[in-house]
């Protein structure tokens, strides 16, 4: 009883109130704006924090979190700009439904699913948090291998009907993601001798240049009426649809879950791998990628379900699984606290209290949304030529940020023209994406592999994690191969 | 008789020409290997000619799925193409240039009202917001976000 007593008095105040609702306010808008990530948010508010008291100051941090990896998903349904690099998978069906007027419909869904996915790893942060820490401590780099291997057969479901396209544009990225110096021994890797290069190229103005610039280009490329406005349809998403979706939700944010709690995974890879299992069981598979609202929902409950999931390694181990996770482990410490086994004994009174404010933040999260979403949609209903010039500002500004260098803004609209060429020959830009993300971390994982396993190939297969993950490898991999050649049969026959 | 050039073959081709330059001059000439590597796979030049390969061995592919398709057809590409993507390409490369040394708010601006007076209605309340946007924008994230965009000219 004391101890109830103690997490209601730390937990109920005022601070921590406004606290989460100022943090989702800000996260849900930085969020929205292209370049600007929830890390650099959480980032941007740590020095706010140091005069807070602790479960404020963490809870303030976890608002902004988990109103960023919503608000990553506004821009990405409505101007084809993922604000997050954890949204870009959601612009796949986001962005077509947008174009059909269903702007509304899809800003629903994935607030709908972002909240519910969000609530599902609150709880599993809760309950579970313990058991999850230890399968994900067993995770070593062959499991991770395996595991990057797997979410690279997604690459098949989202190349649409052109796959050996896809899978060159997946090799295109891979090579892509390893310009730098190498992670081993340091030496230069298709840097051409240029310094700006050394450190590789950065994730935001990949990201942005190749899905927002392609958009700019296309429009003033062709020739079209000026005056065209998208037609917006202001219905919306009922009960009965969203019933529909509710299992895929579901799926996709114990996806999102149990990729959140093993480090250094993350919520990109999370939306996508659920984005493709969505596809494999969805009756509507055809239309993915044509404006499926199921995808919406798949992409955001499995990057939604990382958020509280990451905090599982971080509370129970203090292992954070990604930069934002070091961020608030970084407020933790500044309070005087250490998260791990150790937090539980001696504050559990605290753990507590974050807990609730981190459930209450899931319920602010859906007001927010809901009242953010009524004014957002309208964005849809701006015209083209007044919008886009607009966009191409906040692309420069934000991407501008990243590093405070102009090499990124150059480099933006480098991917900006290829992604332009892969509108115009019809290869989709989501599998160099993938390829980009998951290239780095199967080379560095391939690589610490061989190094443990001093050259034996047994490595790779040495516990039941890793013979999972090959099985469920090689199974996508028949599943896509077979969906890809009845695909291929149904279009020969069309034509003939 | 099946069509032998159509939009896939060539970009087969010269996805394939292109992977080839890769592997034969570009990854040789550009990543630096140490000389005590044993194993190959630890090398830094091992991803890259792999992905090179792959590239090379799917292009071919492509080719030769497009040389045995009995279809002949082009896809249908618009022919309706506008001038303005030059003054498009114009004001990206313009905010490359001019961005440090013009300064972030007048590079916008100049970008906008030239975008704005390209497709859209012309009138003085739009190019008033080509004007407030920029400078909104601006101060949101020089002092909200603490990012310090260039002042150019108007640096003391």
């Amino acid at each position: 009883m004391d101890i109830f007593s103690e997490v209601l008095a730390l937990f109920l105040s005022v601070d921590n109130f406004i606290a989460i609702v100022f943090g989702v306010i800000v996260g849900v808008f930085v969020g929205a704006i292209p370049g600007l990530t929830a890390t650099m948010a959480v980032a941007l508010a740590l020095p706010f924090t140091f005069s807070l008291q602790p479960v404020t100051a963490i809870l303030l941090l976890v608002g902004i979190y988990k109103g960023g990896m919503y608000g990553g998903s506004i821009t990405a349904i409505l101007i084809k700009t993922p604000g997050t690099p954890a949204a870009a998978c959601t612009l796949l069906d986001g962005y077509p439904m947008t174009q059909q007027g269903k702007a509304r419909k899809a800003l629903q869904t994935a607030l709908y699913s972002s909240c519910i996915a969000d609530f599902i790893s609150n709880l599993s942060l809760i309950f579970f948090a313990a058991y999850l820490a230890k399968i994900a401590l067993n995770f070593g780099p062959p499991e991770f291998f395996w595991l990057i291997c797997f979410s690279l057969t997604i690459i098949v479901s989202v190349s649409g009907d052109a796959v050996i396209k896809g899978l060159i544009a997946a090799c295109l990225g891979i090579l892509t993601s390893t310009i730098g110096l190498d992670p081993v021994y340091g030496s230069e890797r298709l840097t051409f001798e240029s310094f700006d290069l050394m450190d590789g190229i950065s994730f935001v103005p990949l990201m942005i240049g190749l899905f927002a610039i392609p958009e700019v280009i296309e429009f003033y490329y062709r020739k079209i009426e000026p005056t065209v406005v998208t037609a917006v349809d202001h219905s919306r998403l009922t009960w009965h649809e969203f019933r529909k979706y509710l299992k895929t939700i579901v799926r996709s944010s114990v996806i999102g879950v149990l990729i959140g709690s093993i480090p250094g995974t993350g919520a990109t890879s999370a939306a996508f791998i659920s984005y493709g299992e969505a596809k494999r069981t969805s009756p509507n598979k055809d239309n993915f990628g044509k404006g499926e609202p199921e995808g919406v929902a798949a992409s955001e409950a499995g990057n939604n379900g990382v958020a509280g999931a990451t905090l599982i390694p971080l509370l129970s181990l203090g292992i954070p699984g990604d930069v934002i996770t070091a961020t608030i482990l970084g407020a933790f410490m500044i309070h005087g606290l250490t998260p791990g086994p150790l937090m539980f004994q001696d504050n559990l009174a605290m753990i507590y209290a974050i807990f609730c404010g981190i459930m209450l933040s899931s319920i602010v999260l859906l007001i927010v949304g809901s009242i953010t979403i009524r004014h957002f949609s309208r964005i849809a209903e701006v015209p083209k030529a007044i919008l886009l010039p607009l966009v191409l500002l906040f692309c420069v500004f934000g991407t501008f940020a990243v590093n405070n260098n102009v090499f990124d803004i150059a480099l933006m609209f480098l991917f900006g023209l290829l992604g332009f060429f892969f509108l115009r020959v019809k290869m989709a830009s989501a599998p160099f994406l993938i390829g980009f993300i998951l290239g780095p971390m199967l080379e560095d994982n391939l690589r610490r592999t061989v190094l443990i396993g001093k050259g034996d190939p047994m490595i790779f297969f040495r516990g039941p994690i890793t013979w999972i993950f090959i099985g469920l490898t090689i199974g996508s991999l028949i599943f896509a191969i077979r969906r890809w050649q009845s695909q291929r049969s149904g279009n020969t026959l069309s034509q003939s | 008789m099946p069509s032998l050039l159509n939009r896939n073959m060539l970009i087969g081709l010269f996805m394939a020409l292109l992977s080839l330059l890769f592997i034969l001059y570009i990854a040789p000439e550009y990543i630096e290997e140490p000389g005590f590597i044993k194993n190959p796979i630890m090398s830094p030049r091992w991803l890259p000619m792999i992905m090179g390969s792959c590239v090379f061995i799917l292009s071919l592919t492509l080719c030769f799925q497009e040389w045995l398709s009995s279809s002949k057809s082009i896809d249908p590409v618009s022919k309706e193409r506008s001038i303005d993507v030059v003054v498009l390409i114009a004001v990206l490369i313009g905010y490359v240039l001019a961005f440090e040394r013009l300064g972030a708010v007048l590079t916008a601006i100049v970008a906008c009202l030239s975008l704005f007076a390209l497709r859209a209605r012309r009138s003085m309340a739009l190019y008033l917001l080509a004007m407030i946007i920029p400078i909104a924008v601006y101060f949101f994230f020089t002092e909200f976000l603490n990012v310090p965009l260039p002042r150019g000219i108007f640096d003391d």
